[in-house]
């Protein structure tokens, strides 16, 4: 009798010891996992970040290549040109001068535009807000759309990497609106709230839910947005209002 | 024969504004220089009338040169030549009070004319500028601070819209019967009265009070 009691002591015993090992393995397991996964993750990040930060420096560089190489040598060109044609008088070599000319002027035209939408010249010289009301300026230009745009905070400081991806992350916003909103008025501003800066842009176009949309595998450049506001400690906020839509970024700055 | 001097930092660009400009008649290029530092070096040893100069350069660039230049030879006449037209640039050169800006954009052929109205009038106001002057004024907030404008007698308006048509001095005389140096009497009159380096200082001081409305400009 006392041998069962102690055969069922050491049976017991050596099951819990079996269950605590098994638990503590698979304990183990599970927090290797949620490390490594974090590992993972702070990776993604870093690689995200360093990408953007390539993003900026090529498309500064290939602007400026743009701008100083070969916007120069284009306008060389053209005076030489020029001065050929003021020296010409045969009709038909003066036209072909013409010609040379003309499609010399739309190439001109067309690498700034690039040069510009890879990097606006001003960011760098003259701030986020004159950037973005000349980038304003154009869109109302050549959309023929209502941009009503209001600065009452003017001396905002921000850092470089922050008014660069501000600049973006407002461009797509504004450019997917008017790509798929059907919109004919946009309306945006700047508000200083406690230690946070508002970025508030809406608009009068059909109605849509950022967040659902992002879940859209189509939606990359909603995606590209939400990235970069990660990347400066930004929030998006999308305010629902009865028509168009109101979205606002607030980014936290101390300094303001 | 008038001198001219360019300064920019794009070898090929310089050289064929050089030329344009030596084939244009009554002016030579008697100074070329890459930037800021190596014009006032040149300066030392040459005189000019006209500069030419380009606003984004290494070492020194244009904002800076023109400063330097204001002080140390004050009568140098200052030409920016520029391939921005952001209207905040535009500003910028305006309160600098240059003499007048040529867009690279601009027909090569213009240049010529453009030099010569710097010579004869003190300024040269390009045309294109009508287009973007309205966003410069529209947002007067970042830097003008708001007063009550001097008045412009009538005489005064009339010698400006005048201008503006491209008439000069002799012209403006002759259209309104008064001899060439009260015309430009009322001109230095009305540099003094808008604290404005030069005439464009007036002419921008007139857009932005609506003494003048931009519509004259265009046409």
């Amino acid at each position: 009798m006392e041998n069962e009691t102690e055969l069922k002591l050491i049976f017991w015993i050596g099951t819990s010891i079996m269950l605590l090992m098994a638990l503590g393995f698979l304990i183990v397991v599970i927090l290797y996992h949620k490390k490594v996964y974090r590992i993972r993750q702070k990776e993604s990040e870093n690689l995200l970040k360093t990408s953007f930060q390539i993003e900026k420096r090529e498309r500064k560089r290939i602007a400026s290549d743009l701008h100083d190489g070969i916007i120069g040598d284009l306008n060389a060109v053209r005076n030489y040109v020029s001065f050929l044609y003021t020296k010409e008088f045969e009709t038909d070599k003066k036209s072909v001068l013409e010609d040379i000319k003309s499609s010399l002027d739309n190439t001109l035209v067309n690498i700034q535009n690039i040069s510009y939408n890879l990097m606006p010249p001003l960011l760098d010289s003259f701030g986020l807000i004159h950037t973005l009301n000349d980038y304003l300026d154009r869109i109302k230009k050549w959309n023929n759309i209502d941009i009503t745009a209001q600065y009452p905070v003017r001396n905002i400081i921000v850092s470089d990497t922050e008014s660069h991806e501000l600049y973006r992350i407002i461009q797509e916003i504004i450019s997917n609106m008017i790509k798929y909103g059907n919109v004919s008025k946009i309306e945006f501003h700047i508000e200083k709230e406690d230690n946070k800066l508002k970025f508030i842009i809406m608009d009068n176009g059909t109605s849509f839910d950022f967040y659902t949309k992002l879940k859209d595998t189509q939606g990359m450049g909603l995606k590209n947005i939400i990235s970069r506001c990660k990347q400066i400690g930004a929030e998006l906020e999308q305010i629902h209002v009865v028509h168009g839509n109101k979205i606002i970024i607030s980014l936290k700055n101390t300094i303001c | 024969m008038l001198r001219v001097a360019v300064t920019d930092d794009h070898t090929l660009f310089r050289k064929s504004l050089s030329f344009l400009i030596n084939s244009f008649k009554n002016m030579e290029v008697v100074l070329e220089a890459s930037n800021g530092q190596e014009l006032l070096e040149k300066l030392k040893h040459q005189a000019i009338d006209i500069l030419l100069l380009d606003l984004q350069m290494p070492k020194m660039d244009g904002f800076e040169t023109y400063q330097r230049l204001n002080t140390e030879h004050p009568d140098i006449k200052v030409l920016v030549l520029t391939s921005l037209s952001e209207a905040e640039i535009i500003r910028k050169i305006m309160e600098l009070g240059v003499h007048g800006y040529f867009t690279k954009n601009t027909d090569p052929n213009e240049l010529e004319r453009a030099i010569l109205k710097l010579n004869e009038d003190g300024f040269y106001f390009e045309k294109s500028l009508a287009n973007i002057i309205k966003d410069i004024i529209d947002t007067p907030s970042l830097n003008v601070s708001v007063e009550q404008p001097v008045a412009f007698t009538e005489r005064e308006t009339e010698i400006l819209r005048l201008t503006l048509k491209e008439y000069s001095g002799i012209e403006i005389a002759d259209t309104l019967y008064i001899s060439p140096k009260t015309v430009e009497k009322h001109k230095r009159n009305l540099m003094e009265k808008t604290q404005s380096k030069n005439f464009i200082g007036v002419i921008m001081y007139a857009f932005s009070y609506n003494i003048l409305s931009l519509n004259e400009l265009k046409n």
